[in-house]
């Protein structure tokens, strides 16, 4: 039941499950604005909400209304748009590697920069120098992938996935060196809670930056979505249909980098949702990447802004989100798994 | 229509797959290409579709360098139909012959009614249009090379590349697959490269045929003339017999069976 019965297979139900896709983080952002740790009731968080449009009397204190717009709205907003571009880069490199295991760290982007912030906050930089830090290791680790490729002459998939594993492996060989050599009573918490991903420190600049790093590139993937399905033939296949492929290729890469980039650098490693997301999103609209990728997108940034309500109100401290989007995700997805005929054997 | 000129073709420097290779197509020409597994069949295919580069010669389409064509254009003009097919997504027959509207669509946009129109009448000329809504991967290979087929005559070719076209079909699907090829190659003038592992393939079809061996394509020339009891011991390295047979009014090749 449930789930298992929206086979949508005709175009009216299709729309109908698109549109209730796309509304659904709209409405999971609006109730996250009411729940938290610091209790305040509807009527406060829509008069604070709406206090620059309409001149009202403030009946709000100075810490609400600082609740609201400089914690609540940052942290919704980046889940928002962190897990709607990790999903996307993840949808994005499954239809270009024609492989459903890949997620978006698979050319090494998430251990490079992860080692970039281990670093930065090894050596106590302040914070905007671990983000950039992490951004530019992030870019660097693929960087390096694509250089390997061309050093083995392959164009192949393979070879280039081949490459960003071993980058991978190789600055996630560096995080463990920078743990072994911190300070275990407090750079060594700081950088392995930091490396489990939290939402809890962005604030609005880091929004502005990810509305500059992931929006346009999330853009670019739902409008080239359809030519995207070239790829499932094969290189050889889509540059026989005219596509140039080689081009293609780099522009979407780079596009799922900065993405996935800029996500660990505000947020740490969130795993999982770039891999599952578009799973979810194929058993729901199928495979055409025309709708599968902003399914993706919107199912993605649902899914992130429900599970940081879990993180911030399960219990008194934070719950890291890398935990939780496995332990709550997992379950989840295995019943879906087994509700429904996925097709991809 | 397609002609190649002293092409050649090698991985590795030194190690050439083909060399000197020549031949020309005209309108609505079938061609086979016969020869030994591991000759170069479907690489010489590839150089012909673009999909791969010749090192030497030329390969001109309607009298014009292939590399001097721009993909998107190329595309709308010749169709590749590759040996091997492996999709991981369950797309649908539809979904995947519609694919073959890609040189004819902007990056930025989908396909519209008129691209489905031609691709359901793609579907329907090689005859499995019931199979419009069944997942690529759930398919018979019979099935998924008919799609394959379905999907290149939606790019409105009119020169069409297919590697084997009847690998992996049973008896009676690979007859219907040569008729499908006959018939477009008559009634719309498309003109038809393709390889094959059989000789009796180039009589049913009484196309031109072109046997590669020694790293060249050495014959070339109708099936009747090219397709002798000597040139096939000399591909096959086996004897193999040609005899007419009255009943079908053509020849047939019967290999000799110590």
């Amino acid at each position: 039941m449930g789930l298992a019965r929206l086979g949508w297979t005709n175009k009216y139900g299709l729309t109908v499950g698109m549109a209730f896709i796309v509304i659904s983080p709209f409405i999971l952002a609006l109730i996250s604005l009411f729940i938290g740790q610091y209790s305040l009731d509807p009527v406060t968080v829509l008069t604070i909400l709406f206090s620059p449009v309409i001149q009202a009397d403030p009946t709000w204190t100075e810490v609400q209304a600082n609740v609201i717009f400089n914690i609540r709205i940052p942290r919704i907003l980046g889940a928002f748009l962190i897990g709607g571009g990790l999903s996307i880069a993840g949808a994005v490199y499954q239809s270009l590697f024609r492989n459903p295991m890949v997620s978006p760290d698979i050319l090494g982007v998430s251990s490079g920069a992860g080692f970039g912030a281990a670093v930065a906050i090894l050596f106590s930089l302040p914070l905007l120098i671990i983000e950039g830090s992490a951004f530019f290791f992030g870019l660097l680790s693929v960087g390096f992938a694509m250089t390997l490729a061309r050093i083995y002459k392959g164009e192949s998939i393979l070879v280039l996935v081949l490459s960003g594993i071993i980058m991978g492996s190789f600055f996630t060989a560096l995080i463990s060196l920078v743990k072994f050599v911190a300070d275990p009573t407090s750079k060594l918490p700081a950088i392995t809670y930091w490396l489990m991903g939290s939402l809890s420190a962005v604030s609005m600049p880091d929004i502005h930056f990810a509305i500059l790093f992931i929006l346009p590139g999330s853009v670019y993937c739902m409008i080239i979505g359809w030519r995207l399905n070239a790829f499932s033939l094969g290189d050889e296949e889509a540059g026989a249909l005219g596509v140039d492929t080689r081009r293609m290729k780099h522009i979407l890469i780079l596009i799922s980098t900065m993405i996935t980039a800029y996500s660990v650098c505000i947020c740490g490693i969130i795993g999982w949702i770039g891999l599952v997301i578009p799973h979810l999103g194929r058993m729901i609209v199928g495979p055409d990447n025309a709708r599968l990728i902003p399914a993706s997108f919107f199912l993605g940034a649902a899914y992130l802004i429900l599970i940081d309500n879990i993180a911030r109100n399960a219990t008194t401290a934070e719950i890291p989100l890398g935990i939780l989007t496995a332990i709550v995700g997992v379950p989840f997805f295995a019943y879906i798994m087994a509700k429904r005929d996925v097709g991809w054997t | 229509m397609l002609s190649i000129k002293n092409g050649g073709f090698w991985y590795k420097p030194g190690q050439e797959i083909f060399k000197d290779v020549s031949f020309s197509l005209k309108r609505g020409e079938i061609l086979c290409i016969l020869g030994p597994n591991g000759i170069g069949k479907s690489t010489l295919l590839k150089c012909c579709g673009r999909v791969l580069p010749v090192r030497t010669g030329e390969v001109c389409i309607e009298g014009k360098e292939i590399t001097k064509w721009s993909r998107q254009k190329l595309a709308q003009k010749v169709g590749y139909v590759p040996q091997a097919h492996k999709i991981v997504f369950p797309f649908s027959v539809l979904q995947l012959v519609l694919l073959g509207r890609t040189p004819h669509i902007s990056a930025y946009s989908r396909p519209g009614s008129k691209d489905f129109e031609i691709a359901i009448n793609a579907m329907k000329s090689v005859g499995i249009e019931h199979l419009k809504d069944a997942p690529v991967n759930r398919i018979s290979g019979g099935e998924c090379q008919l799609a394959m087929i379905a999907r290149a005559l939606t790019q409105e070719p009119n020169i069409l590349i297919l590697d084997e076209p009847t690998n992996h079909l049973d008896f009676g699907n690979q007859v219907r697959v040569l008729l499908i090829l006959d018939k477009l190659s008559k009634e719309r003038d498309i003109s038809i490269i393709m390889s094959s592992h059989y000789p009796d393939h180039t009589f049913l079809l009484s196309c031109q045929v072109g046997i590669m061996q020694n790293r060249t394509v050495s014959l070339v020339g109708h099936a009747e003339e090219v397709v002798t009891e000597n040139s096939l011991e000399d591909t096959y390295q086996l004897p193999i017999g040609v005899h007419y047979i009255s009943q079908a009014h053509r020849n047939v090749c019967v290999p000799s069976y110590p």
